[in-house]
């Protein structure tokens, strides 16, 4: 069998929020502009806080510095961006 | 600013219980669909519809119901979608996918009754879902005993029109269901206050098509021998179809059918050579239910292709677009849903053919015929089709699961056996 | 170079280790315990000790517990295992093993010396090691005491295929004060006839039928399952390590 090749929690994973989905979808746009990758993710709840909106976009360790630099320069709105240990575990199997 | 907690409220909802499955969504998404590398860009579109599935097409539509248009939840591939449209109605599909509506469906039915149906029921019942509130009448269908008792019992709670499904494909049966359809075109004449016209009629059946034909695209890529995507994504893509504008989604997929052809012209895949390619055949995966696809594509096999409800048989065969008036478009109709093959009807060679056909189209390694517990007709057909499968040399496993997690690493082990056995 | 099994099942785990001819140099077993990664490591040690150094030889895992291994250089599934290892200890390449395991039994149609079909139980352990184990302890008998004595007794049938309501039929058989060994039947009955139940829906032909397992040993278990299927039904001292066998073939 072929492992899933597997990130680890030493991985770390940024996640930009947004007060509403409007603000999220046009970075995410930016970002495709620039070809700096991101994707779109449901809010993880330990991170969401008060904010009501479900989406977030996920960025990887290696493209942060670059989604940083081009928000210090489209100045895109966004909430907050959150740094935390990767929790993506293909092999936990428990579904919702 | 969206404030769907409001939203819901006003649905007459219970927050408190809905909440425990927004709760567990973000991180069984991630596991299953954010861990997978290189995926398609045009996913996005289906990431954003999860991250706010309860919120953003619900409130379009009760922006829809504000302006006068009603809401049919459907349960089944053989509702005409075509129907409601040309009477300015909407479908939404309502078919619930998660073990977390299960138990609200135990209360009132028998422990035997299969996930799909306990969850649907479930779902309505416990007021756990915005669908399930706003549909102003709920459409069901006679395709198996399960969900016609099922129907009585949400009849009590919301308004229900069943429509009565042929069980043979004798020519009979066909004028039967054109009969059917021209009812429930009666029936959503006097929901929606809007007659159904040829020429209306006629525009629902191109955009139906147009979606089936999209849906189809997405499909016909992963003919490919360099998968361009894998099949959690295109389930996900198909399960979302239930639910979305079909102009949206014909859109949508057809940006993602760009995306993919461009893949496969650049060879470009997002499963390393040789891994084994997998046709999957047999009961409705109901979003959010991507159990299986999981398992098979974290045991060295990829899913090319779904003969399922929530796969091959929403989309193929198109409706006759040539017919002028509403007694043409009515067989029209009947015709194009008569030819899909479920498990309710007998004899079913049809669907035997479909499977066999299916797995040469997209050359599939090996065969999973899924079957979600306690549907008799899917698990006794079990038998036909295994025994065509081996007859062609196909292998092919059989496999019973409900919503639940917990016989998950047993059926990693058959999964993965499976697998090891196609070499 | 040697090559190490190892078969991490849910009652006992099983190593077995090979040399590139496939020659058996050593099998040992060792109960599971409640801790796979546990067990993973006093295997280590006992290979170790016996101057199998796991770093050395190649090492495959297989079993439930096969991803509890650490020092495993892969994983295979206990199907395939089997299928290999009964394989090379019957000297077969067409043969039908039936695995009578801790909690899931398995029947494997071979044919050339591949996996050509299997079926395996579902979640419920009517069937298994497991119900064996628990009418055994309710009869205050250890399991292979329990096949040995249904020998001598008869004409009692347990008629729940769920364990724990098998367990109170054979409490209520205990206080109507039927015989031991008419229970011990019952019991060995049940088990057997599930077994053949899945054993039926594979087409075998004319396939010597193999029985490995930790149920092997005893000789009872393979008259009666014979008896069932209307073949002979053989095994071997190796049959229980079968899965452990074959993982380190897997590896060669």
């Amino acid at each position: 069998m072929t492992e899933e090749k597997r990130r680890t929690e030493k991985d770390r994973n940024y996640y930009i929020l947004f007060e509403n989905y409007t603000h999220g979808l046009a970075l995410d746009k930016i970002l495709k502009e620039e070809g700096i990758p991101a994707r779109i993710a449901p809010t993880p709840r330990s991170i969401q806080g008060e904010l009501s909106c479900g989406m977030s976009l996920l960025v990887l360790e290696k493209d942060i510095a670059a989604v940083r630099e081009c928000i210090e320069r489209r100045k895109p709105k966004y909430y907050s961006i959150v740094e935390m240990e990767c929790q993506i575990n293909p092999n936990r199997n428990v579904f919702c | 600013m969206s404030d769907y907690v409001k939203m819901w409220e006003d649905l007459g909802m219970d927050l408190e219980t809905h909440d425990q499955l927004c709760q567990v969504l973000p991180t069984a998404f991630g596991d299953v669909y954010l861990s997978q590398e290189n995926r398609p860009e045009g996913m996005g579109f289906w990431d954003f519809v999860v991250s706010e599935i309860h919120g953003i097409r619900p409130s379009e539509l009760i922006e829809a119901q504000k302006n006068g248009q009603k809401v049919f939840g459907t349960f089944c591939v053989y509702v005409p979608d075509e129907v409601v449209i040309a009477a300015n109605g909407i479908v939404t599909g309502l078919c619930g996918g998660s073990q977390f509506w299960v138990p609200g469906g135990e209360k009132v039915l028998p422990k035997n009754t299969c996930p799909l149906i306990k969850a649907s029921v479930g779902a309505r019942l416990d007021r756990t879902c915005p669908f399930f509130r706003i549909a102003d009448m709920y459409v069901g269908e006679t395709t198996c005993d399960g969900k016609k008792k099922a129907y009585e019992i949400l009849a009590e709670d919301v308004p229900v029109h069943v429509m009565d499904m042929p069980q043979m494909k004798r020519a009979e049966d066909y004028d039967k269901w054109a009969h059917e359809i021209e009812l429930f075109a009666g029936v959503v004449e006097e929901q929606t206050g809007n007659k159904v016209t040829p020429e209306k009629l006629a525009e629902a059946i191109k955009i139906i098509n147009n979606k089936r034909k999209a849906l189809k695209r997405v499909y016909d890529a992963r003919k490919a021998d360099k998968l361009p995507i894998s099949g959690k994504d295109a389930l996900l893509m198909m399960q979302i179809a239930f639910f979305d504008d079909p102009v949206r989604c014909a859109e949508m997929c057809n940006k993602l059918a760009d995306e993919l052809d461009q893949r496969i012209a650049d060879g470009v895949s997002v499963f390393p050579e040789g891994t084994k390619r997998i046709l999957l055949t047999g009961t409705p995966l109901a979003i959010p239910n991507w159990k299986l696809h999981h398992i098979i594509e974290t045991s060295g096999a990829a899913v090319v292709c779904e003969e399922m409800c929530t796969g091959t048989r929403y989309f193929e065969n198109l409706v006759d677009e040539t017919q002028t008036t509403l007694e043409g478009q009515y067989k029209a109709l009947a015709d194009r849903y008569m030819k899909n093959n479920c498990a309710c009807f007998t004899p079913n060679e049809g669907r035997i053919d479909d499977i066999i056909r299916l797995a040469k189209e997209y050359k599939a390694d090996g065969v999973i015929d899924v079957n979600l517990k306690f549907c008799s007709i899917y698990d006794t057909e079990g038998f036909f089709v295994e025994r065509a499968l081996k007859e062609a040399g196909i292998p092919v496993l059989g496999i019973e699961t409900d919503y639940t997690d917990s016989d998950a690493e047993q059926l990693k082990t058959r999964i993965e056996a499976f697998i090891e056995m196609l070499g | 170079m040697h090559y190490i099994g190892i078969d991490i099942g849910s009652t006992s785990a099983k190593t077995a280790v090979l040399d590139e001819n496939k020659n058996i140099l050593e099998v040992f077993a060792q109960p599971t315990g409640w801790s796979s990664i546990d067990t993973a490591e006093s295997i280590g040690k006992n290979l170790r000790e016996k101057g199998f150094a796991p770093e050395e030889c190649k090492v495959v895992s297989t079993g439930y517990g096969r991803v509890a291994v650490p020092f495993s250089d892969k994983t295979v599934t206990e199907i395939t295992c089997h299928a290999k290892g009964a394989s090379l200890i019957f000297g077969l390449e067409d043969l039908l093993v039936v695995d009578i395991g801790g909690q899931d039994t398995k029947v494997i149609l071979i044919e050339n010396g591949f996996v050509k079909d299997f079926v395996m139980n579902d979640k419920c352990s009517a069937g298994t090691g497991r119900f064996l184990e628990v009418m055994a302890n309710t009869l205050a008998m250890r399991p292979d005491e329990l096949c040995t004595l249904a020998k001598s007794g008869g004409n009692t049938s347990i008629s729940s295929l769920c364990t724990v309501f098998a367990e109170s039929e054979v409490i209520s058989l205990i206080g109507r004060g039927e015989k031991k060994e008419n229970i011990a039947f019952g019991v060995v009955d049940s088990i057997i006839k599930k077994v053949a139940i899945q054993a039926n829906r594979l087409p075998a032909g004319s396939k010597q039928a193999v029985l490995t397992g930790g149920l092997c040993e005893c000789d009872y278990i393979c008259e009666a399952l014979s008896r069932e299927l209307k073949t002979e039904v053989i095994t071997d001292k190796n049959a229980r390590f079968a899965g452990a066998i074959g993982a380190a073939l897997c590896g060669m």
